[in-house]
């Protein structure tokens, strides 16, 4: 459902920098793949390709069988809060709103009725665990509860792919997990594709396969298998094997 | 949710973001209800107040109200500028830019119609202490009471209505598409230092030299041919000293290490480095309309002191009578008797005093030289209570020239060193200098005894001088006795509070618009800085929050948060000060007086104005950093 080819991008600026080179990449339908790579590696840069929040500056992306780079603006708008749902790291909720005021936006700003949104927001809110939280303002809530409302506002349109930049990287290991698992199972139950970029291999390891970049370029990839314990030492094993040193890896990008 | 609600719900859970736009939105329209409300008064439509003062005052409000509509759009654009994140994610989520445009519009339209209202409100209870000053800077005879203002309401409502729809639909501008992760990565993103160049620094001196060179040079009406190139050169001049000179300097501050990296001089130029571009346009901005006001108030204020005073001092005493050269005596005693009895009539006590003003060719400067007798000279000192003299039979006292008198016009010869020649080949020494205002000369003249006078040739010209000098507290009676003289008698006569009341009645309505427009112009500069730091404040709270965790002590922050606003506070108004201090002297010499004295009392004001709004503003931010640090 989604196909990178050759995309390569380079940031001009004083000095013009190559961020990522000739990059292929295919997902499937419901698949989920994980990306890893050290820090600065691209694998934001490349996210945000796919998201269309950035444009390639070589090479196609198409989602579907559609360029969403070639789309016309208004298009564009109605194919990312159709096709595409977004987690950050950061969350980046909207504070002026509500949790359940945030989850529904993306239908908000489709036009659907009240009451639909309504329902949606609450069936959504039940199966992520934060029903009890709808009424709160963004401010009144932990960082677990916020990254799980920031997937329900990612999933309530069910779009077809999700992508999510490090969604556990302002997390405890605890509420990492939650939102792990909870991932997982969207991508399960729902049959969503899902394109996760991570330095942190416990989260990996949710993944049915996990690609690897390197200053830019692919790098290698592995899949998962049976188990995901033998999945999380395999993804150990090729971090260590390509050279990047633990701390770099670990330590949080902001 | 709709989308509606959600465009209302941001505006409304989010004040203090809306705040700072709200309230200069706000502001601006409650200065220009304010002077709708007394542009619009009844006691103007009758026809009293001369046309000049009315196309003045229709002039001023189509000033106030470009400025608005500029002051309000900059304003917006601002705001928009701080929450470009929030758009970017918006945006992510798939707003099309028709829908962001929409909310921003209603958001627009909402904050508009509650700025209009609100400051229409303000305004109302304000009014009747607008019209109270009005009224007394005005000088007008009838007073101007309170009244519903229906028409100024109207007026306000509809125009600022329309301000904010048409500024509404410049929002596309604003949002004009930048790409999506400019957006969402805008508040992290340097805009950048300008671009520096050695060049264009010297070239910055250069400008203001040349300009304020050219100002302090040309002298009476070259001053007017003068004024326009030198503006644009100063204008330029000051573009490129805050946007090449200032980022110069911190950049040669920042190279050497052993300043930037003392203590906290690191976080105070990085940050200055970092927000350099929006400072400068700031700064710029921010200086040159504070010395658009700081000259328009300076300008009106010195010109009124120049009438006024000038009037008083060159002639102090309460009536004068100097008649033409061609006067004959018969009318001259007529006019005399005249004006006594419209002096009694009046119940004014005064006592008067004649002496004749006789001019001499002595070779002396080029001109005719005043020679006065001493007991001519004693008779009005004795009348301004000042101390007589008493030259030698020989001896001649100088009286130099008047004080008003600029530099420029000195007189070439000193009459110190100038002994008068008589006919007898006998010569009078000067052997004083005194300073007095006593006879109505600008120039300087001689006393001399009054058996000299006898000894001297026929003078060329000589004609006799009036004063009359009234009790202290009777200005109210001066006023009528010189309405009445001034018909009966005309130019010859003049009665100084008589013709300063006429003066300051002509010049009260500019007096006062100009005063208006020029707080409007001031406040909005000190609102442009408020937008600036404030905009930071997320930025700096963050910042320091991290910092903090360092080891930062609250005495650290204090100084380094005090340093920045104090630079950003100071900078443009000290630039603006000295702007307006050399359009200031410009001026003086366009009317060769002295302006030192109005100079100094407007510019020290708006100093005081901007350290008293300096210290509140600096107490507020410390104080929310700290809450939001410690
Ligand atoms: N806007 C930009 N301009 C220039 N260089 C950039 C920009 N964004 C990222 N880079 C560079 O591109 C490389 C990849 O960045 P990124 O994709 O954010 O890495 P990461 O893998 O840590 O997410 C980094 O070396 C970074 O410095
Ligand atoms: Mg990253």
């Amino acid at each position: 459902m989604l196909k990178l080819k050759n995309v390569g991008k380079v940031y001009e600026g004083k000095v013009a920098y190559r961020a990522l080179t000739n990059i292929d990449l295919e997902v499937e339908k419901g698949e989920f793949v994980a990306i890893m790579g050290p820090s600065g590696s691209g694998k934001t840069t490349l996210l945000n390709i796919i998201s269309t929040i950035d444009a390639p500056t070589t090479g196609s992306v198409t989602i579907e069988g559609k360029n969403p780079h070639a789309l016309k603006k208004n298009d564009l708008a109605k194919f990312r809060r159709r096709e595409l749902g977004f987690v950050f790291q950061d969350f980046n909720l909207l504070h002026t709103l509500t949790v359940e005021e945030n989850i529904v936006l993306p239908l908000t700003l489709e036009g659907a009725r009240v009451k639909e949104m309504k329902e949606k927001a609450a069936r959504i809110a039940n199966t992520l665990g934060i029903a009890s939280i709808l009424g709160k303002r963004t401010y009144e809530i932990s960082g677990g509860q916020a990254q799980r409302v920031a997937i329900a506002r990612a999933m309530i349109h069910e779009p077809k792919l999700l992508l999510a930049d490090e969604p556990t990287g302002n997390l405890d290991s605890k509420a990492s997990k939650d939102v792990m698992e909870m991932l997982a199972s969207i991508n399960e139950k729902e049959k969503t594709s899902l394109l996760m970029v991570t330095h942190d291999p416990q989260a990996a390891s949710y993944s049915d396969r996990v690609v690897f970049i390197r200053d830019g370029k692919f790098h290698s990839e592995i899949y998962r298998g049976e188990s995901r314990q033998a999945f999380y030492q395999k993804i150990i094993d090729m971090l260590s094997l390509m050279g990047g040193d633990d701390g770099d890896l670990s330590s949080v990008r902001v | 949710m709709t989308f509606r609600q959600f465009a209302f719900n941001n505006v409304l859970r989010n004040k203090r973001l809306y705040a700072a736009y709200f309230l200069s939105s706000l502001f601006t329209v409650m200065v220009f209800f304010t002077f709708a409300i007394f542009a619009f008064h009844p006691a103007f439509s009758g026809g009293d107040i001369n046309s000049n003062a009315l196309f003045g005052m229709a002039v001023a409000g189509g000033i106030i109200y470009i400025f608005s509509f500029f002051f309000v759009l900059y304003s917006m654009s601002a705001f928009l500028q701080s929450r470009k994140k929030e758009f970017g994610l918006l945006m992510m989520m798939g707003a099309s830019t028709r829908q962001i445009r929409l909310m921003v519009f209603l958001e627009n339209i909402l904050i508009g119609f509650l700025a209009t209202v609100g400051g229409i409100l303000i305004g109302l209870v304000f009014a009747k202490v607008i019209l109270l000053l009005a009224e007394n800077v005005l000088i007008i005879d009838e007073t101007l009471h309170f009244y519903f203002p229906t028409l100024a309401i109207i007026v306000t409502f509809v125009s600022f209505i329309i301000l904010f729809l048409v500024i509404s639909f410049f929002v596309s501008f604003i949002l004009r598409t930048k790409k999506l992760i400019d957006l969402i990565k805008g508040d992290k993103q340097s805009k950048g230092e300008p671009k520096a160049s050695v060049v264009l620094a010297v070239i910055a001196a250069l400008l203001l030299i040349a300009g304020y060179g050219t100002a302090f040079y040309v002298k009476g009406l070259q001053v007017v041919v003068a004024m326009v190139p030198v503006i644009i050169v100063v204008i330029l001049g000051t573009y490129l000293l805050f946007t090449q000179l200032s980022v110069y300097i911190i950049r040669r501050l920042k190279q050497n290490k052993t300043i930037f990296w003392q203590k906290t001089n690191m976080l105070l130029f990085s940050d200055l480095s970092f927000r350099m571009k929006d400072n400068a346009r700031t700064f710029f901005m921010v200086a040159i309309i504070s010395t658009v006001a700081f000259s328009a108030i300076g300008t009106l204020y010195g010109f009124q002191s120049y009438l006024t005073k000038g009037v008083k001092e060159s002639s102090p005493y309460s009536l004068t009578y100097l008649p033409t050269h061609e006067a004959h005596e018969k009318d001259i005693k007529q006019d005399v008797e005249k004006m006594n009895g419209i002096l009694q009539d009046e119940h004014v006590k005064t006592v008067m005093g004649k002496v004749q003003l006789r001019h001499y060719d002595l070779g002396i400067n080029d001109r005719d030289i005043l020679v006065a007798s001493a007991s001519d000279y004693n008779r009005l000192a004795k009348l301004k209570g000042e101390t007589p003299v008493h030259p030698g039979k020989n001896e001649a006292i100088v009286v130099g020239q008047s004080v008003r008198v600029m530099e420029g016009t000195i007189e070439k010869e000193n009459l110190m060193k100038s002994p008068i020649k008589l006919d007898d080949g006998q010569e009078i020494k000067p052997v004083k200098k005194i300073q007095t205002e006593l006879f109505p000369i600008i120039n300087g003249y001689y006393i001399v005894d009054d058996s000299v006078i006898e000894q001297l040739e026929k003078p060329v010209r000589s004609e006799p001088f009036y004063a009359w000098q009234a009790d202290n507290g009777q200005t109210e009676q001066m006023i009528a006795a010189g309405r009445k003289i001034s018909k009966e008698v005309g130019y010859p006569a003049q009665a100084i509070d008589y013709t300063v009341y006429e003066i300051n009645k002509a010049y009260g309505p500019i007096l006062f618009i100009g005063l208006f427009i020029g707080i409007v112009f001031f406040v909005s500069a000190g609102s442009f800085l408020y937008f600036r730091l404030y905009s930071d404040l997320d930025e700096d709270k963050r910042k320091f929050r991290s910092i903090a965790k360092m080891g930062l002590t609250e005495g650290e922050l204090k100084k380094v948060v005090n340093r920045q606003t104090a630079l950003m506070f100071f900078a443009p108004i000290v630039v603006a000060l000295v702007h307006g201090a050399v359009a200031l002297t410009a001026l003086a010499h366009l009317f060769n007086y002295n302006l030192t004295t109005e100079a100094i009392f407007v510019l020290g004001g708006f100093a005081l104005i901007q350290i008293i709004y300096f210290l509140i503003v600096r107490f507020f931010y410390i104080k929310q950093i700290k809450a939001a640090v410690y």
